[in-house]
């Protein structure tokens, strides 16, 4: 065997590494939001400070993928396509890292909320926390599959997110109109549903990385005009 | 080689240092339209987005140049993806800016009650911040770089007291409660973002401990 197909070799079982670590991260965050949910709807606090402490896993997770990331990047010195494969994967890594703290933000909610009583049942919140999990789930799996069409999906999604996020807080003030005594719990609900479109929006970049990679273009700006959007 | 990386890094310094300066630009009329109900600058800083966007992909793609052509290792290597890291960073933050001067109209009916805050000071201090910490980065400051991270605490302190002031005065006047209980948590949720910067400082100070 030539040196080169040696180099080649180990080049694709690195970035293998890194692929797999961060389908490992990304589905860590997924459960860390899943369960911080969890926690909120069954006034778990136990559950809640699990999350919390478990932030530091998703933080050495971070470091870890950057440090392999480096070490791919100084002894294999990728070209072109591996290159911007590479360098979506740092961007990605991040973003996953932004989730964990997202996750522990509704954890902290979750805490708070468990201190006094419910305000109302819980509807809109764990059907916005499911299909943003699902938008997370598929921008990794469109990442690690290339799959741009996936990706575009994601970037659909978005808006539902954005819908279920403005039904929520809607519902949420006009509560605190009519009962001023739920002020409290009532932001704790909204804080939550603002968490879960920052997850949203975090797992939009992803997607648009995803095309940029594949498609080799920025669509970024354009794909989405506004930025992360609110009511 | 050699050359080739360094005047490389140096001009993509100088882009950062632009971006920058746009982004502190951005948040700081962002401001001023908040506190001054001022719906016409608003609308400046959200048209004013697409500059910043411009820049961002065009440091992106310096940073691509320089890998592919310069091959970098070790702390050159390290340098780059920090330049990358920051990039988005203050792509970001300029997002928010973006988000402050969407909420300038919606607020202008509370603009007594918010100069009542500390928002303005809070803004401040993040501004400073963003500009502190990436001053560490272009200039290796170790010094700098942790004295943001102190004003990190700070400013996480003020947005508690500022939460808990303002569910008080909601409930005390609760005809503030229809817009300020989304809007304004929402900004004081924004600026607390801006001062996290994380990767900035998290980079700069890596950068400099070598």
């Amino acid at each position: 065997m030539t040196p080169g197909n040696h180099m080649q070799r180990h080049f694709v079982q690195e970035l293998e590494a890194v692929k797999t670590n961060l389908i490992k991260m990304g589905s860590f965050a997924e459960e860390a939001i899943a369960q911080s949910i969890r926690a909120l709807q069954e006034r778990n606090a136990e559950l809640a400070r699990e999350i919390i402490a478990q932030d530091e896993r998703i933080n050495a997770m971070e470091i870890a993928i950057d440090d392999a990331i480096v070490d791919l990047l100084a002894l294999q010195q990728p070209v072109a396509s591996d290159l911007r494969f590479i360098l979506a994967a740092m961007k990605i890594n991040n973003d996953l890292e932004r989730i964990g703290d997202h996750a522990v933000n509704i954890a902290e909610s979750a805490l708070q909320y468990a201190g006094s009583p419910p305000v109302k049942p819980f509807a809109d919140l764990p059907k916005m926390a499911l299909v943003t999990k699902e938008m997370l789930r598929d921008s990794i799996d469109a990442f690690i599959h290339a799959d741009s069409s996936k990706a575009r999906a994601v970037l659909l999604t978005d808006d539902t997110i954005d819908d279920l996020n403005r039904a929520i807080v809607g519902e949420l003030v006009a509560l605190i109109r009519t009962q001023p005594a739920v002020l409290e719990q009532a932001l704790d609900l909204i804080r939550v549903s603002r968490n879960l479109e920052r997850v949203a929006d975090l797992s939009t970049n992803i997607a648009e990385e995803v095309v940029f990679v594949a498609e080799a273009q920025i669509v970024k700006h354009h794909a989405e005009e506004k930025p992360s959007t609110h009511p | 080689m050699e050359r080739h990386f360094e005047r490389g890094l140096e001009e993509l310094k100088e882009t950062l240092v632009r971006m920058g300066g746009m982004v502190d630009v951005q948040l700081a009329l962002a401001c001023r339209a908040l506190f001054d109900g001022d719906a016409g600058r608003a609308r400046e800083v959200m048209a004013g987005d697409r500059e910043i966007d411009t820049l961002d992909s065009l440091i992106d793609r310096k940073c691509m140049d320089i890998f592919a052509l310069a091959q970098p290792v070790a702390v050159d290597l390290r340098l780059l993806m920090s330049a990358l890291a920051i990039n988005s960073q203050l792509e970001r933050i300029g997002d928010i800016a973006v988000n402050v001067a969407e909420r300038v109209e919606p607020l202008v009916p509370y603009r007594e009650f918010l100069l009542g805050t500390r928002l303005a000071e809070m803004a401040d201090i993040a501004r400073i911040m963003v500009r502190d910490s990436l001053d560490s980065f272009i200039r290796g400051d170790a010094e700098l770089a942790s004295r943001v991270l102190v004003s990190d605490d700070v400013v996480d302190k003020m947005d508690g007291a500022l939460f808990r002031s303002l569910v008080s005065s909601m409930k005390e006047q609760h005809e503030l409660i229809e817009r300020l209980a989304d809007h304004a948590t929402n900004i004081a949720e924004d600026v607390i973002f801006i001062v996290e910067a994380r990767q900035v400082k998290h980079n700069a100070g890596e950068e400099i401990r070598r």
